[in-house]
């Protein structure tokens, strides 16, 4: 590891999930903080990460924590996260780095690892708000959660969150769903089936060849209060594309599967908290499971069963 | 803990039971979900098992809950308290719950 060139070190104010961020690096799609003078509430600078912790609760060649909960992440030709107490990230990039994969790893698992060490629930979930209310479409990694919701953005739906969303209730105990980075990854498969054209290449690997999504896309500003959840599933040649509600158990595994870094909450120990707030998503809104083919050939078809199913359901 | 044979009734005052005080439970609607985060598992459980645990609220009797039971669900006292028994013991066995005599 060595430090980062000049160009991308500075002093930035941002908001990340109505929070205040430090930061020490330029992060792309972070919107600037317009909120009160408080003392930020994360800090991400630039410096040393250990190798290891003295002793650790955690032992796998991504991610290491101690018994403190400090996180460590190692991602080759990026960099190596230190996340500490849910307030401070340090990041020590590596030489060759790409600073948009820099970008994608804060607002992915250092995010997640954020969240569940501040008492927030990050879900493996993209947002979008459809008539103002927020439906999260979950699904694991290449479930096409992106890809649906560039298509729902494409019909004129603010995007909220791409791949991770951060749930928590407000004040008055609504369950919000709040912007995170406003930035999309495609595939290339996904930016050809939508028409579009691929902004920023990201991360180049075996496992990982995507791109910034090129078009302008709305985004929301503010939360917004959660109107349903789609649990999104690649389910071979299927033409049964429409939304199906979920009974309340499958509705509560269907979240509860689809929290982000769940191992982490777990070794962090703060699975019984996850388990409390996914019953509570489970019990407050409408959840429904969405087949999708391997291949997107039908993504005006999933916009439809979306847009179409929420108002069938009443959602 | 106990293991009384499956087929004997649990004796009704000497019995008490008594939730499994490191678990957390979540409900969705009528559905009740049990997570045990020693043994990284969850459970879900029928309408019958959840009445029983929001029974055990505060530790019991099984003659108090056969008494619950009784009120709440039409059948004779005799069967129910026998279901409730196995139930008990299926419950105490997946450490949901502790009964001590």
């Amino acid at each position: 590891m060595t430090m980062p060139s000049p160009s991308t070190s500075g002093d930035h104010d941002y908001a990340l999930c109505g929070l205040r961020v430090r930061s020490a690096l330029h992060i792309r799609g972070l919107p600037a903080w317009t909120g009160d003078g408080r003392v930020p509430d994360i800090e991400i600078v630039l410096g040393e990460v250990p190798v290891a912790f003295e002793r650790e609760v955690e032992t796998g060649p991504f991610m290491r924590i101690a018994p403190d909960g400090r996180a460590r992440f190692m991602v080759p030709g990026v960099a190596a996260f230190l996340v500490e107490n849910g307030r401070r990230v340090v990041v020590s990039p590596a030489s060759d780095h790409n600073p948009a994969d820099i970008d994608t790893f804060i607002a992915g698992s250092v995010l997640g690892v954020l969240c569940h060490q501040r008492g927030l629930l990050p879900m493996h979930a993209a947002a979008v708000d459809i008539d103002g209310g927020a439906v999260l479409i979950m699904g694991t990694s290449g479930a096409g959660k992106s890809t649906l919701s560039a298509a729902l953005a494409e019909r004129g739906h603010r995007l909220i969150a791409d791949d991770v969303t951060v749930v928590v209730p407000d004040e008055a105990g609504r369950i919000m769903a709040v912007p995170t980075i406003r930035r999309q990854k495609l595939w290339q498969d996904s930016l050809d089936a939508l028409g579009l054209e691929p902004g920023r290449r990201l991360r180049e690997s075996r496992t990982m060849n995507k791109f910034e999504n090129g078009r302008a896309v709305t985004y929301a500003t503010a939360p917004v209060p959660l109107r349903a959840a789609v649990h999104l599933l690649r389910y071979g040649m299927t033409t049964d594309t429409r939304l199906k509600r979920l009974i309340p158990a499958a509705a509560f595994h269907a979240i509860f599967d689809n929290v982000y870094r769940d191992h982490a909450a777990d070794v962090l120990g703060v699975r019984p908290r996850v388990f409390s707030d996914c019953g509570r998503i489970a019990g407050s809104v409408p959840t429904f499971a969405l087949r999708r083919r391997d291949r997107f050939d039908d993504l005006d078809g999933l916009v439809e069963a979306v847009e179409h199913g929420l108002r069938a359901a009443g959602a | 803990m106990t293991t009384p044979s499956a087929e004997a009734d649990l004796p009704g005052t000497a019995v008490i039971a008594r939730r499994n005080s490191q678990l957390v439970w979540t409900r969705v609607v009528n559905d009740l979900f049990i997570l045990d985060s020693s043994r990284g598992m969850y459970v879900g459980l029928n309408p019958t098992a959840s009445f029983v645990w929001d029974a055990l609220e505060q530790p019991k009797t099984v003659d108090a809950l056969v008494a619950l039971a009784t009120e709440a669900f039409s059948g004779d006292a005799a069967g129910i308290r026998s279901d409730l028994g196995r139930l008990l013991r299926r419950l105490d066995s997946a450490e949901l719950v502790e009964i001590n005599t």
